[in-house]
């Protein structure tokens, strides 16, 4: 796993995940990252999560998509990216 | 279009999700997921080169923070889905959506999502396959997810001279490739499209089977009752004569 970043849950258990990409839209003031746990998938997909990222003491907390209208917009941004935008 | 910046990612830090972080879920094409890899270039710290400036014996010139290149055979992809309808509903199972913009996401893991397609009738494309009216799977299940006897109808459909649904879509896939459609968004969407009717063909193909089986049984049972019935009938005349001889 090139880019291996570990993420600790709630119940203590830490999962590794590969980083895809990570971004902020100025629009919303925010940041996000795109992981994956490269989990099989029967279609052949790469299955990937996308949550918020806030950098606080000295560690990263990973946080929901609030409002679909922010969902929206990182799925524009996914496709930006997908196209070799930016 | 949004507006949108990399930012760098220090692997050394611990990412720590917190009790209200969900992640959305995506399913893209590996593809696409490489080519958003690809294209992710802004300076990130990365730690082997810090335990390497460490333990170095001689002073080495490397800077602290290298920029990760995520060069992946940067092959050529297939876009993904684009984006979610603003008024999808949030399932575990991939929602439907739009061939024009559409990604449909589940909103909790789900070990086995099915991939839902929503096709515009007013899609312009040349291309007989894309040209279809339009079709909602929302409700489908993956094939797989069946039993294993309704499992060996599947087995039965295809004949020698019928494609196996991979070269279905492999050949699917040359004429679309052949056609106008350039978008690789649309041409991903169709092909995600077919797959899932193939799945759901099959589906309704295993339910006529499971119900033929059924059918077949309770003829069966009711032969079966109709027989014994006979027999009795059948017998109950010389069981009555025996029965005036012992008497007499």
């Amino acid at each position: 796993m090139l880019d291996k970043i570990s993420i600790k849950k709630d119940d203590g258990t830490v999962a590794d995940a590969e980083l895809i990409t990570a971004f902020e839209i100025p629009d919303f003031g925010r940041k996000y990252v795109i992981y994956t746990f490269n989990e099989p998938d029967p279609n052949g997909l790469a299955r990937l999560s996308v949550s918020q990222l806030i950098e606080a003491n000295g560690a990263y907390q990973l946080k929901s998509i609030e409002t679909e209208d922010e969902w929206t917009r990182i799925k524009e941004v996914m496709r930006e990216i997908i196209k070799g935008g930016n | 279009m949004t507006t949108f910046n990399y930012i760098p990612i220090d692997l050394k830090l611990p990412f720590m999700t917190t009790a209200s972080n969900t992640p959305k879920l995506i399913a893209v094409k590996k593809d696409a997921s490489t080519a958003m890899k690809t294209h992710y270039k802004p300076t990130v710290v990365n730690p082997t080169v810090n335990n390497i400036q460490q333990s170095s014996v001689a002073p080495q010139p490397a800077p602290v923070q290298t920029p990760v290149t995520n060069v992946v055979n940067g092959a050529e992809f297939q876009a993904p889905p684009a984006e979610l309808a603003p008024d999808a509903p949030i399932d575990t199972m991939v929602q439907p959506f739009d061939i024009n913009s559409q990604i449909d996401v589940p909103d909790t893991l789900d070990t086995n999502p099915a991939i839902d397609i929503t096709i515009p009738s007013n899609n312009q494309s040349t291309n007989s396959v894309s040209n279809q009216q339009e079709e909602s799977f929302a409700n489908a299940m993956p094939s797989n997810s069946l039993d294993s006897s309704t499992q060996i109808k599947q087995n039965n459909v295809q004949s020698p001279n019928q494609l196996s649904d991979e070269n279905l879509i492999v050949e699917i896939k040359k004429l679309i490739d052949q056609s106008s459609i350039k978008d690789e968004v649309i041409k991903t969407e169709i092909e995600l499209a077919i797959r899932k009717a193939l799945n759901d063909a099959k589906l309704l193909e295993q339910i006529k089977y499971a119900n033929a089986v059924t059918e077949l049984a309770n003829a069966t049972v009711n032969l079966a009752k109709t027989n014994k019935q006979n027999s009795i009938q059948n017998i109950a005349p010389q069981v009555e004569s025996l029965n005036m001889q012992r008497t007499a």
